[in-house]
């Protein structure tokens, strides 16, 4: 079974070697404004003085991802530097995937993304958004097939209104049930 | 044999019959999961190490050496050295390869003859001695099940 987090939740979780070394810490969570997805984590050092590492931790570098630490399988995961971190040329500024909208392709602004929801384990990957509504609730949506990302708002399926889900909990069968709905829905309204 | 049931045993130096010190502790390393080291409590001031390899024989009531002067202070090793006290399990989170945490390392079951690990004891299960991965300074890393 996939357990799914909060990205925000992997904020300093220390980052882990297989070797069980600590080698850092996750200062902040870098998504990718062009995919939806987590391009990077900046880290700092472990300990209360240490201040930040300047090597960023690439995603495709991540051994695995727990619910208690970020395992890497050695040292040489980490970059020499930080720059992946900084917005490319082809991007602007500022974009960032919290706090667009997320809207359906018919036309329905479902909220804005709080945070990302991440599917744990050998291969982590992003696996949906929580959104506040504009009756400020908070729901998570799954995410599934192709979606548009740009700076402005995520163009998901229409499908993904009726799968969402109010905590991590339910999170899991909200997936399931957006993958493995019927081509045709037969909920027509 | 248990470690918490090593410590406490003598180290006997071969060729004098003098007591060098007693066991407090072991290190650890992997592939196959094996006691790299022994720690040891000396007279004098803090800890020393005795690598596997120089321990001559491990019987029920003395740990037997051959070589004194192979016993060696901590602060002596570089931290890549195996019998270094940072790969103590000791005390330390278990940590599954996919950054799982399931308690902590309170023994080890060895065999004395061969130092090779049949079970590091948590509070809750043994973990057997193929699962470990790495002992490092944060935790005791062991393979995930499938």
């Amino acid at each position: 079974m996939t357990v799914y987090m909060r990205a925000g939740e992997i904020a300093k979780k220390p980052v882990v070697t297989l070797a069980g070394d600590d080698i850092g810490q996750v200062k902040d969570i870098v998504f990718d404004s062009s995919t939806g997805d987590i391009r990077c984590f900046t880290l700092a050092g472990r300990g209360l003085l240490s201040g930040p590492l300047h090597r960023a931790l690439l995603w495709r570098n991540v051994h695995a991802l727990g619910p208690h630490a970020v395992m890497v399988r050695d040292e040489s995961a980490l970059e020499e530097d930080d720059s992946a971190a900084t917005p490319g040329e082809d991007e602007r500024a500022g974009v960032n995937v919290l706090g667009v909208a997320v809207t359906t392709r018919s036309g329905t602004q479902l909220g804005r993304v709080t945070d990302a929801v991440v599917a744990t384990g050998r291969k982590p990957a992003v696996a949906g958004y929580e959104v506040e509504t504009a009756e400020r609730e908070r729901v998570l949506l799954p995410v599934a097939g192709p979606i548009t990302v740009s700076g402005e708002r995520i163009l998901v399926s229409d499908a993904t209104a009726q799968h969402s889900a109010g905590n991590l909990g339910g999170f899991g069968s909200a997936v399931e049930g957006l993958r493995h709905r019927p081509v045709h829905d037969p909920q027509e309204d | 044999m248990l470690l918490s049931k090593a410590r406490g045993k003598a180290v006997v130096d071969l060729t004098t019959a003098e007591t060098i010190g007693a066991v407090t502790g072991c290190t650890v390393a992997p592939s196959p999961a094996h006691i790299a080291g022994l720690r040891l409590k000396t007279r004098g001031r803090g800890h020393h190490m005795l690598h596997w390899e120089d321990v001559r024989s491990f019987g029920p009531d003395a740990v037997s050496v051959e070589e004194p002067d192979r016993v060696r202070d901590e602060k002596d090793l570089e931290a890549g050295d195996q019998a270094h006290a940072v790969h103590n399990p000791i005390g330390k989170a278990v940590l599954t390869e996919t950054g799982l945490e399931k308690g902590t390392v309170m023994d080890v079951e060895f065999d004395e003859q061969s130092g090779r690990i049949a079970h590091l004891v948590t509070a809750d299960e043994q973990i057997p001695g193929e699962d470990l991965v790495g002992v490092g300074s944060y935790a005791v890393v062991v393979t995930a099940p499938q």
